[in-house]
């Protein structure tokens, strides 16, 4: 019915009026900003309670002390420990902030993939961007190249490096004269994966048997988060974010043939370099830090398009909360389940996620969502 | 991805190999004897193959030792000089005749005989590398594995392999009488081939086994006299250092990270060195391998931390209050010596001690 609709529209319509008019014909005219506001404050009780969690076992009267006592009308509780201090400020809250941001980006970049690549399986790994970063960190990890140059971690620039150069030379083989075929995209992509995935396998058992923190590293893990990684993440995250946020309509729009969209005016092929870039920005600076933390950008978008509909505009901020949420509570697990050891995180987010995934698929053939 | 996954599932099984058979748990509890005596001029200690005088604590900083264990302040009395190391192994060197055959237990099961000493054994372990060649034989060792350095001689060794293959067809070509292994993953293929193969784990528990095992090889290349004269070696050394540290209850606290906050806990062959060294490991409650969460780090304020990089641990500006940090109390081993089960492995605990107490250990 909506392809009818569609179908009917005046061609070469530049105006993006029309884009909007399409977009709301297609999704509904109503916003639900009430669901985004209880999914922040969903968002906030469970970082909170993330916060006053931990191996070390520190009253939630006291956690709530110790960190308000950064501000300048509070004194720190007389009753904290000086350790209390440390572990709040420079170990919990930046983790959960980190973990906040990531799952954010993770699954924001998640939502536009699958939004472009109109495919369900499409996540932030599908281009190659995990197989590269993976292994530009082994390179890094395993052979002579210092990890440390001048006290500067050279580890997340280059697992940066490696994800965008896969990316690039996926995009690179897929382009001909008429534009860039997804299918072939994403083909490249897979093949990319493969021969990436290979030198990283490759370089592992021809080196040193210490694999523990590559395999940490291939698994994610925020146990090293600090406040300037969230800082230096952010950089990259949020002008990416805002990019993708800001095509919220022309996903709604692509999700017609491309041939229509391209009627109404939409550069096809601009908009999908640009969303890839961008969702490839995101998620490099994503797992740069913390490893490849797989599952939060294909379950958090589905989560929220099974639950709450199609419209774009509410699946990309949505899926952010929910990513977001979901990486902190998986972190929270990760760091205190097998306390005063920690797993990795990607363990978690697959072990957590995929069952409450095949619920929601389950109750969604049931016709209960 | 399935590579990956087969060595995490390798590594994971290694790990609950090092964690089954956890070591007792009884802290080292000696409230010390009172010394009796004026204190001796030099506590004893190993006179012979104590590591070189150049042996620093490679500490970033001026050294600042940290605090000796606060029991007896005094060093401890002296006994009578008991002939411990080398003195003893020099004294009744009772000749031990070669005799084959010898049977040795492969731990598959199988049993591995010799009726004569094997002359071109492929040693694929590093420990076993050592152990031939600190008994003299080392130019039996036809080819080694790839992550074997030390002694220096074995870099002319050829290399059948790594942590995860082994080069059959390499091995076949080059005629061994014996291909010993730690891990038992490619005994089959080595058994089609028709080659003569032992397996035995490397040591994860107990490192006084190490004597046992050095004997061990002695018999099979017949060489016991040597081999007697190393093993009491390592054991008179490792006594040396156990009766220095009796008179001490348990001293300082250590953190020990093995990269990316990975560390030892209890049912390692490094918590027996720290029990050894009367250090209480504050990843006492993992069992084997793990990553240890930082706020413990923080919570338990470590009075030492033994790492492979300094940056690392000064570069993570949670731990900079530390106890161990703001000292400067970090030990960088100076060499693998504490990561191999064989002969050095009581050089690795002789340089820590040094370190620890340097008024203690010369």
């Amino acid at each position: 019915m909506a392809e009818r609709r569609v179908r009917s529209a005046p061609a070469a319509s530049v105006e993006s009026g029309r884009i909007d008019a399409v977009s709301a014909r297609l999704v509904g005219l109503r916003y639900p900003w009430w669901r985004l506001a209880i999914g922040g404050l969903v968002f906030a009780a469970t970082a909170v309670f993330a916060a006053s969690q931990g191996s070390v076992d520190i009253p939630f009267g006291s956690v709530v002390g110790v960190v308000l006592s950064r501000l300048p009308w509070f004194e720190l509780p007389a009753d904290a420990k000086p350790t209390w201090n440390t572990i709040l400020w420079e170990l919990r809250l930046p983790r959960v902030v980190l973990a906040a941001i990531v799952g954010a980006a993770l699954a924001m970049s998640g939502a536009a993939y699958q939004g472009l690549f109109k495919n369900p399986l499409a996540d932030p790994y599908l281009v190659g961007v995990a197989s590269g970063a993976g292994l530009g960190a082994t390179i890094v990890l395993l052979t002579g190249v210092p990890l440390f140059l001048g006290g500067f971690n050279l580890l997340p620039v280059a697992a940066f490096a490696g994800g965008i150069s896969a990316v690039a030379v996926a995009y690179s083989i897929a382009r001909n004269s008429q534009g860039t075929p997804l299918t072939t995209l994403i083909l490249a992509g897979v093949a990319i994966s493969a021969l990436a995935g290979a030198v990283s396998s490759l370089l592992m058992i021809r080196s040193d048997p210490e694999l523990r923190p590559v395999l940490s590293w291939l698994l994610g893990s925020f146990i090293s988060a600090e406040w300037s990684e969230s800082g230096v993440v952010l950089v990259y995250i949020v002008p990416s974010l805002a990019v993708i946020l800001g095509f919220a309509r022309i996903l709604n729009v692509l999700q017609l043939r491309e041939d229509h969209a391209s009627m109404l005016g939409v550069d096809v092929e601009k908009v999908k370099a640009l969303l890839v870039v961008a969702a490839t920005l995101a998620t490099s600076a994503a797992v740069s830090f913390n490893g490849l933390i797989g599952f939060v950008g294909l379950i958090a978008p589905h989560t929220v398009r099974m639950i709450w509909g199609v419209d774009y505009r509410f699946i990309l901020p949505m899926s952010g909360i929910v990513g977001a949420t979901f990486l902190v509570l998986a972190d929270l697990v990760a760091r205190t389940v097998a306390s005063p050891a920690e797993l990795p995180v990607g363990v978690v987010t697959a072990f957590c996620g995929a069952p409450f995934f095949l619920y929601i698929l389950r109750r969604r053939r049931a016709g209960v969502v | 991805m399935a590579k990956l996954l087969k060595m995490a599932v390798a590594l994971g099984a290694a790990m609950a190999i090092a964690a089954c058979g956890g070591v007792p748990p009884d802290a080292p509890q000696a409230p010390g004897a009172p010394a009796p005596a004026a204190a001796p001029a030099q506590p004893i200690s190993p006179d012979a193959g104590s590591p070189p005088a150049e042996a620093q604590p490679p500490l970033p900083a001026e050294p600042a030792a940290p605090p000796l264990p606060p029991e007896p302040p005094t060093p401890p009395p002296s006994p009578t000089p008991t002939p411990t190391g080398r003195q003893a192994a020099g004294m009744d060197t009772t000749s031990i005749p070669a005799t084959f055959p010898v049977t040795v237990m492969s731990a598959d099961g199988r049993e591995v005989v010799f009726e004569e000493p094997p002359e071109r054994i492929v040693a694929f372990d590093s420990a076993v590398v050592e152990i031939l060649f600190a008994i003299g034989e080392g130019e039996r060792v036809a080819a080694t594995h790839a992550f074997v350095s030390y002694p220096p001689e074995t870099a002319e060794i050829p290399r059948v392999g790594d942590a995860f293959n082994m080069d059959i067809e390499a091995i076949v070509e080059l005629e061994p009488d014996l291909v010993y292994v730690f891990f038992p993953t490619f005994l089959e293929d080595l058994d089609r081939a028709g080659l003569k193969a032992l397996y035995i784990p490397s040591l994860s528990q107990d490192f006084r086994k190490v004597a046992d095992n050095i004997r061990l090889w002695g018999e099979i290349v017949g060489s016991p006299n040597e081999a007697e004269q190393v093993a009491r070696d390592f054991e008179g050394r490792v006594e040396a250092v156990v009766e220095s540290m009796e008179p001490f209850g348990q001293g300082l606290s250590v953190f020990q990270d093995v990269g990316g906050f990975w560390t030892p806990g209890r049912g390692t062959l490094v918590q027996e060195v720290f029990d050894l060294l009367k250090l209480e490991n504050i990843a006492y409650d993992i069992e084997g391998y793990a990553q240890i969460s930082p706020e413990v780090i923080v919570d338990k304020d470590p009075d030492v931390i033994i790492t492979g990089s300094v940056e690392a641990i000064v570069g993570e500006s949670a731990l900079s209050g530390v106890r161990a940090v703001r000292n400067g109390a970090i030990y960088v081993p100076p060499t693998d010596a504490l990561s191999i089960a064989g002969p050095r492995f009581v050089e690795g605990i002789e340089r820590l001690a040094q370190w620890l107490y340097p008024g203690l250990f010369r």
